[in-house]
This record gives C-alpha cells, structure tokens and sequence, in this order.
C-alpha cells in the first residue's frame, strides 16, 4: 500500500512537471507564491518592527534586561553575558542626604559605568527645568550630574561643588531626565549620578544603608534571551531580572496595543491570502476533471488519483513557500530600506526561523484547509464522464469543507495572532462576514432570477449569469465580498482606530506629577500651578496602607497565585477614594458605587491586580493604613487604560470610607514649556512636594503610536497586493466557461458591445453586492474591535457603505472588462474548435 | 449458450439503466443482454439518444446499471467497487473515444506512457515509443495534443489504448469527429491492430462504413436491442 502511494506520488510529481509544460499550473502556484510573499513578508518586517520597538521601549530600563540585588553581584553574570557578546554596564544606587547651606536634600545616587545607559539616552539641561538635550560626554572622575530639583533646593550651580558624605566633587551638568528614572508614587528622589569608582571613596556604602546593584545588559535578541534563561536558572535568594514587559506600565500598554494593531494587519493579509488559494485550487481541481476521468478510465482507482494529485499539491505547496518566502524576504529589505531612515534607527536583523516555519507552514495550511476539499471530491470524478461531459464528482460534505476551512484559519489565527482575545474575535467576525456574504448572495440571486424578465438585453444576460450560474456567482461575490471587507476594515477603520487612540493622548496630556502634597499645602499648591498657567489639574487623595489579610486570613500564611501578587503584598499599596469613574477606566465586573454607598467599607480593585491575588468580587481585604485595620469588600473591578497618562491606583474606596486616614495628595497636571523655568520658586515653596516631569515618557509612547501607524501602513500595502490576487483568482475562475459563451454569442451574430455590456453587468452588480456586504461585516468588525480590544468607541462613517458599493462595482467591472478583451478578441471559430 | 458462458470475453444479463428526470424515472438502457467471444469485433449501431453511448460504459465498468450483471472475463464487474472495476480495467481494457481525450498538458509520448505509469509498467517509454511507432506519429511524439491536427490526435489515442496489450478495446464513435479520409485511415489502423494483436473490439458507431468491418452488429433503439444479429445469438 504505502509503496503503490510512493509510486503514485512520484508519478504525480512526473505529471506535474509534464503539465507544468502545459501552463495551467502557474496560476495556482502565482497564488500560493504572493501569497506567502505577503505573510513572510509581514512576518519579517513585523519581527523587525516589534524588535525595534521593543528596543524603544528597552529605554525605560536603560537596557534590555536588568539583574538586581540588594548584595554585591556575584561576576558569573556580568562574565556571561560577556562572553555571549552582550554589552554590559554595573550601577550601583542609594539614597543619601545632601546637606546645601541652608537645607537637606534626599538624593538618589547613582554609580554608574560610562556605558550607561545601555538603551536610551541621559537629558540634561542648560539650567534647571529648562528642556533638556541628549548629553554628549560620557561621564569622568571627579564630576557629579546633578538633578534640577537638587540643584534648585540647594541654591547651587554648575560648577559649585557638591559634598558626598567624605567626598567632594565638582557639578558638572544639570540632569533633565534619565532614560530609566522611577515614576512609583513614593520613594522617588532626584538623582546625582557620579563615576562608578567615586563610590568607594564617599564612603556612604556602608554596611546597612539601602543599596541596590544593578547589572545591565543589552544585546542581541537571541543572545539576550538565552542569558535571561539562563541567569535565571542561577538566581540567588535576593536577586531579581526585570525586562520591558515588566517595566513601566504606560509603554508596555503603548507596545501592547502597538501589536494588536500589527498583529491585526498581518493575520488579514493572511485571511486576504486564504480566499485567493481557496480560488485557484477550486479551479486547479476543476480543470482536472477530465484527466481524472481518463485515468480512472485507464485503470487508476481513487487512491491512486488521491496520492498523484496529493503530491502535486504538497509540491506546490513547498515550491509556493519557498518561493513566496525569498519573495518574502526581498520585499522586506524593500521596506526596510524604504523605513530605515523614517523609523529613525536601524532595524535589528530578523530571527529567520520563526517565520520561515510561520511562511511554510502557512502554504502548507492554506493548501490542506483550502486544496484538499477540491482535491477530495475530484477523487471521486466518475469515469463515465469520458462519455458524458456534464457528469461531475458528488459534492463533498459541507462540514468538510467549511470544517477544514475553519481549522485553516483557526490554526492561522492563533499562530500569528499576539492577542487570542483578538484572534477569537476577528473569527467570529470573519464567520458572520461569511455567512451574510453567502445568505445575501442567495437571497439577490433569486431575487434576480425573479425580476430578471424586466431589464433590457445586455443587463438581462448580464444579471442573468448571475442568476444562471448560482455557484460561481456565489464563490465570486463571497470572494471579492471577503477581500473587500478586510480591506475596508483596514483602510478606514484602521485609520479611524489609529486616530482614536492617538487622541487618548490630547496636546495637554499631564506632563507632569507632582507628590507628597501635604492637605494643609494642596490650596497653596493649586494657586501657584494656576498662577504658572498650568492646565488639566487633578488632585487626587493618597493613602498608604499595606495588605494583611484577604478573607480574615493573613497574607503570610496565603499561597497567592503568582509572583507578581506576592510583590504586591510585600510592599506598601497607594489607595484612593473617588466619587465617579474616570473615563480611563472600565468596571469589569461588579458595579461602581452609588451616593449612598459612600462611607461604606467597599473597594474597587484593578483587574490585572485582582488575578494576581487571586481574589475577585465579594472577597475581603483587610489593609492596616496608619497602625489601623480596615476591611474592605471587594465591590467591583476596574480596567485601565495605563497609557492615558492620568493618575491611577489599583485600589480605590468610594469616598468618606478613608477620611480620617492619614494622606497625602498627588496631582497630575499639564505645564506648558514656557513655566518650567518657574518651577523653581514651587520647588522651595513647597520643600516636602516632589515634582516628576513625565514629559520624556509622554514623547516616548508618542512616538510608539506613531511608529505604529507607519508600520501598519505599510504591512497595509500587502494586503492590498493580497487583495489583487484575490480579484484576479476569481475573474479567472469562470474563464474558460466565458470565452465559450462570448464565442457563442459572437458566432450567433451578437457584436462585441454587447459582450462587454453582459461581461460589465455582470461583475458590476456582483461587485456591489460583494461591496454592500462588505461593508456591513467591515463597519461590524471595525465597532467589535474598537469596542472589545481596543475599548475606544467607534462610529463607522455615513458614507462607508455606498462608498464601499461603489468601489466594488468598478473595480469588479473594470476586471471583468480586462479579463474579457482578451476572450473577446480571440477568433470565435477558434475558441468553439478547442472546445 | 452455454459454451459461450464459459468462453465469453464480454457478457451482459439483463442491463437496466434508469435515471431520474423531472417527468419521472427515465429508462436509457433496457433489459439487454449480450455476450462477446475472445477475439470478436461488435458493433452496437443505432441513432442519438438511443442509448449506446451509455450502454458503453456500462459494459466497460465505468458506471453501474440499476439492474443486471456485466461479467468481464471471470471478473463480474458489477458486483466490484469503483476501484475494483479500475483494476479489471487496468489490466484488461483499453479505450478510443470520439473526442480523443489525451491530456493537454502532456505531449504524444506522455499521453501513450499515462496507462502504462499508472498500472507501474517497468519500461513505459520504450512501450510507448513502439506504440508511436505503430500508429505512424514517433516523429510527433514530443507533440502536445494542440499541436496535432484531429486524425493525428485520435492516432495517439489508439496509440495509448493498444499500448498496455489490453485483451478488450472498447471504442466509442472513433471516427466521430474526423471527415471521411482521416476517418478511412482510422477505420484501417483500428482493424489492423486489432487483426495484429487479436483483440476483442467493441465499438459504438452510427458510422455504417466501420459497423459494416466488424463480424458482428446489434441494434439499439430507445434503449433495446433491435438486430436480428443479436436475435439470433440471444
């Protein structure tokens, strides 16, 4: 058995290079080909793209992963990472006083190597709260960099000199911004930075003060994370890594929807690229109908035909991705080199494997999702159609083909997808699209058929076909309809869901945070932000308060999920009150509170927050908040939007539960340029309130969106490519059957315009029908998505439908109109003679 | 009867083949019955729509009849599966057709290799060429199947269908879709190989000229035999 399959599959692969002579074969491998170009493609740029991004976002930690220890660390790390050709550099932290003439200030020192930071860059400043600028020099003995909050409260200069401990050392510039500063609500102080070796000699890393060691390591990707896995395996009690996903939460919330968006336009290409290849192997298979029919007439039984065209299939398949994927792999460096410079930075190289598998296997799904059902039922050609021209192979169940069809896509969505909730709803959306395309083209089918009498000549055998040739009516407006849904889903809402989220972060976004704000001080502080022309103040209450018990059980004596729940616990939380929900988060779950619940001993907890501990609505937090114990049931859940750039807490109370806990106040408010300057006077005003400028993370995720969008543009490109093909399968599709009808009418007297009419009508009403369709299912798609993963509210615009009809007309028609010059200006004798 | 049951070629009990159309169950073949010798040549005439096409491929296996038996040989090919009736096929039969059927995608040579690649044959293309050979046409033999004219094409046909030595040839309307002269030569080549390899024919043909070259020739109106030829062997 298993040899007569070889024989029949190396026969297959004669026929296929025999064939291959005949020409018939390029139109299916010309699908699969693009089609993989496109995926790969995707699949390489958006490596890339992510890559670099990710790189962006690695400026926040000031490099790609960061070991941290309260100890010295041990060299193993530091050696390793070295010899895997990683850059590193050691940092060591504390804070520490430093006395000026008149007052203190709390600082946090930094020792660092020259090499840092690894990733991003370190701003300074001609004088304090003035715009920075990347510094240029590295930084040398005897020097101290010193923050603008320092340098204001002190009264000092650069140039003055600055005492550490026993050591004095010359100010040298003004630091505006570090690429890896804190932005947590406590504990943040402004930063001196001095030369690694200066540590020693001020003497304040004694035994007992609050020193951290950093190591940081950047490099290249596969090097970066086989150290982490590594370094991992070798971590000591007291020791942690940290890498971006773990870093700030508003640029990985930027990069996370950064990939939904990218992850988005590839898995359409990937969709756009299944309807071209379902086509052309529905017409491959049907244009071997009567070579089957002749071999089973010679003696070929069904197995034998399966193994022949099997091979041929998984050949093509192969030849097709690989192909597809050099195909792949030039445009990208296409791209690239048109990107390069507009991304700013290089690109770092793409990991091949992933999506060499990713394009391979892509070709080899797409043909067993969308091949093997043709394939399947021209197994079961009957040999008398060698006698009967019109006797075809019985239909093959549709759960078949429908369920391999969607175990294609599923597997293809679920592979390229970053987001399964994403990847579930684009399924559920491309199924409905499916099943409107088919019911409507149905129902105007009939209707057609119905009302078909009342038209004139041309539109009559135009809309006729239509009606006369209800499968491949279908097959095309189903087609063209899916293709041109993506697309639109793409082109305007694409735009629409960039613009939305570009707009979460307005002009006078907070660029600024201000903590510590004692109640006594919060009046004073309001008046001297409005005198400097601030906007978009919110003061918000902050109470510290630490978790002891969930559900009357100590904390210490729970199992909690996860590592991050444990941290949670570790530490002192930032608890809120609030009145009405911030219009950057969501309740999940539960229902936020009403005016007469205030007072009550509820709480409102993140989500994210809630997993991490295990617990969900109606359990209980105990929080000992100033040597006091206070319940707390748990009333709601909370969603948010961490990169709205707005003050936010894990756990909020309703208001009048915490009142008479001991607080602080924190402020988020935008500062235009101009009252930077005149920071200062606050600054002394106000000695215990801290000021974060979040400016440089604001660009940052800024530049995130942006770079988003651009990428997405151009992974756009593809699927439009991808589109093209589809548009040309399926004019192809009912070429033989039209050059025959259009030599028929020609021969029976009928002029070439009324072929043309007939050709245009035709494509033309199916074009908009596809288009009316597609614009249903796409201003669908477009609301689900903006609604349930990206949460931004959505309205597709008036005039996407007719504007989507109209399009599909022409675009159809114009096809049809190419496809049938070249049927029409063949001789008529010539085509009736081959048939 | 008798003898010719156990030395029969080709033999038929009570055919039957009906299909459904709008207006009810429509009969195309009708009770008939027939027996073909090892080496005989029939001819089943009759005009369009009489039936003969389908009764063909009933006795060929290539579609079931709703009633009755076709015995090949010792194999009873309606009691077979389709892949059962491909291998008798495979290893007794061989086809010319009125439209020739050879793949386009293939040249002369290849079209006359397909039978013999298909049922393994160890040397398909020496066999081929010699098949070539015979039918006059090895110089075409790199020809594709556009390239020939349509005498040239049915030659390559006949070609592939002697080439794996079947004991059956089965023909319908050979001459069909050739004029006068091309279908002369055809006539010639079919009775001569078939005179060569001692073949049994059985051909379908409202060609009286080719029906008139075969010992034997039966009648089909609306489905029934009708010639006293095959009332006399009934």
């Amino acid at each position: 058995m298993s040899r007569s399959l070889l024989a029949s599959g190396s026969l297959g692969l004669r026929l296929l290079r025999r064939e291959w002579h005949g020409g018939e074969l390029a139109v299916l491998l010309l699908a699969l080909t693009l089609a993989v170009t496109a995926i790969s493609a995707v699949g390489f740029f958006t490596d890339r793209v992510g890559a670099a991004m990710e790189r962006r976002a690695a400026e926040v930690l000031a490099a790609d992963v960061v070991l941290r220890s309260r100890a010295p660390l041990p060299d193993r790390f530091e050696a390793r990472a070295k010899e895997t050709g990683l850059k590193t550099a050691a940092t060591v932290t504390l804070p520490t006083v430093v006395a000026g003439e008149e007052r203190t200030q709390l600082i946090d020192l930094r020792a660092v190597d020259p090499a840092y930071p690894l990733r991003g860059e370190i701003q300074v400043a001609d004088a304090p709260f003035r715009p920075g600028r990347p510094v240029e020099s590295l930084i040398e003995l005897g020097e101290a960099w010193v923050d603008a909050r320092v340098l204001a409260r002190l009264d000092l200069a650069v140039g003055d000199a600055l005492t550490l401990g026993d050591h004095e050392l010359r100010i040298s510039q003004v630091l505006a911004g570090l690429p890896d500063e804190g932005i947590g609500f406590a504990d943040v102080a402004p930063a001196v930075l001095v030369h690694s070796d200066e540590l020693s000699a001020t003497g304040l890393a004694r035994e007992g003060s609050r020193v951290t060691h950093r190591l940081l390591v950047a490099g290249d990707r596969a090097a970066i994370r086989n150290w982490r896995q590594w370094a991992e395996s070798e971590l000591e009690e007291g020791q942690s890594l940290q890498d971006v996903s773990e870093s700030r939460q508003e640029i990985g919330a930027a990069i996370t929807r950064a990939e939904s968006f990218l992850g988005l336009a590839a898995l359409v290409s990937v969709l756009v690229a299944a309807v071209a290849v379902a086509l052309s192997a529905r017409e491959w298979a049907r244009r071997r109908l009567d070579a089957v029919a002749v071999m089973k007439t010679l003696g070929a039984g069904q197995g034998k035909v399966l193994g022949l065209y099997l091979s041929q299939l998984l050949s093509i398949g192969l030849v097709g991705g690989g192909l597809g994927l050099a195909g792949g792999w030039l445009a990208q460096w296409g791209l690239v080199a048109i990107l390069g410079g507009l991304l700013g930075e290089t690109l770092p190289a793409a990991e091949p494997m992933g999506p060499v598998m990713t394009g391979l296997g892509t070709s080899l799904v797409l043909l067993l999702g969308f091949a093997l059902p043709p394939l399947l039922k021209l197994r079961r050609t009957p040999p008398a159609r060698v006698l009967r021209r019109e006797s075809g192979p019985p239909e093959v169940g549709a759960w078949l083909v429908y369920g391999l069809a969607l175990a294609a896509i599923s597997i293809l969505i679920l592979s390229q997808a970053r987001d399964l909730g994403l990847a579930l709803q684009l399924l559920l959306v491309g199924g409905a699209t499916l099943a409107l395309l088919l019911a409507g083209g149905l129902l105007v089918i009939t209707l057609v058929r119905r009302l078909g009498g009342r038209f004139g000549s041309a539109w009559r055998q135009g809309l006729g076909n239509l009606a006369r040739y209800p499968g491949r009516s279908l097959a095309l407006i189903t087609a063209v309809g899916l293709g041109l849904m993506v697309l639109t889903l793409l082109s305007t809402v694409r735009g629409d869901l960039l613009d939305g989220w570009r707009a979460t972060l307005p002009e006078d976004a907070a660029n600024h945070f201000l903590i510590n704000i004692q109640p006594d001080e919060r009046k004073g502080v309001m008046e001297a932000l409005d005198e400097l022309g601030a906007r978009n103040q919110t003061f918000s209450p902050l109470i510290r308060g630490r978790l002891v018990a969930i559900n009357g059980e100590d904390v210490d004596d729970l199992t909690l999920p996860t590592e991050r729940g444990r941290r949670f616990v570790q530490r002192d939380a930032n608890l809120s009150w609030m009145d009405t929900l911030q219009a950057d988060n969501r309740v999940v779950a539960g229902d936020w509170w009403d005016g007469s619940e205030h007072g009550e001993a509820l709480v409102s907890l993140e989500e994210d927050i809630a997993e991490a501990l295990g617990v969900g609505l109606g359990d209980r937090l105990s929080y000992r908040i100033g040597g006091r114990e206070v319940e707390l049931e748990i009333s709601n859940l909370r969603s948010v939007r961490w990169d709205s750039f707005n003050t936010n807490f894990f756990v909020v109370t309703p208001p009048g539960t915490l009142e008479d806990a001991p607080l602080t106040w924190i402020a988020s408010v935008y500062l235009p340029e101009e009252a930077r300057g005149r920071l200062t006077a606050l600054v002394r005003d106000y000695p215990s309130v801290t000021i974060i400028d979040v400016e440089s993370i604001l660009a940052q995720v800024r530049q995130i969106m942006d770079r988003a969008s651009l990428a997405v543009e151009y992974v756009f490109a593809f699927t439009l490519l991808a589109g093209l093909i589809v548009l040309f399968a399926a004019v192809q599709a009912s070429r033989d059957q039209r050059r025959f009808e259009s030599a028929l009418v020609r021969a029976l007297g009928g002029r070439r315009r009324h072929v043309y009419a007939t050709v245009v009508t035709e494509f033309g009403s199916a074009g908009a029908l596809a288009g009316l369709l597609a614009g249903l299912g796409a201003a669908l798609g477009g609301w689900l998505m903006a609604e349930r993963v990206f949460e931004l509210s959505y309205q597709p615009p008036l005039w996407l439908l007719p504007a989507v009809m109209g399009a599909g007309a022409l675009l159809l028609a114009v096809a049809g109109w190419v496809a049938s010059r070249r049927v029409v200006t063949r001789s008529a004798l010539l085509v009736l003679r081959e048939e | 009867m008798a003898e010719s049951r156990d030395t029969a070629m080709l033999r038929a009990e009570g055919l039957v083949k009906q299909v459904s159309s709008p207006g009810g169950p429509l009969t195309i073949v009708d009770q008939v019955s027939l027996s073909v010798a090892p080496g005989e040549s029939l001819a089943i005439v009759g005009a369009s729509g009489s039936g003969k096409s389908t009764l063909l491929g009933l006795l060929a296996g290539l579609d079931l009849p709703t009633r009755g038996r076709v015995y090949l040989g010792e194999d009873c090919l309606t009691d077979l599966d389709e892949d059962g009736r491909a291998a008798v096929r495979a290893r007794q039969v061989g086809f010319v057709f009125q439209s020739f059927h050879l793949l386009p995608g293939l040249t002369a040579l290849e079209n006359v290799m397909l039978p013999l690649e298909l049922n393994g044959h160890p040397r398909p293309r020496e066999v081929a060429q010699a098949a070539l050979e015979r039918v006059g046409l090895a110089a075409r033999s790199g020809h594709y199947p556009r390239q020939l004219s349509g005498g040239e094409q049915q030659r390559v046909a006949i070609a592939r269908a002697y080439a794996p030595g079947p004991a059956l040839l089965f023909a319908d309307e050979p001459t069909g879709n050739l004029d006068n002269r091309t279908g002369e030569k055809i006539r010639d080549l079919i009775f001569d190989l078939n005179a060569a390899e001692g073949t049994t024919l059985v051909l379908v043909t409202h060609d009286q000229r080719l029906a008139a070259r075969c010992e034997r020739r039966i009648g089909l109106d609306d489905g029934r035999l009708v010639s006293a030829d095959e009332e006399a062997t009934a």
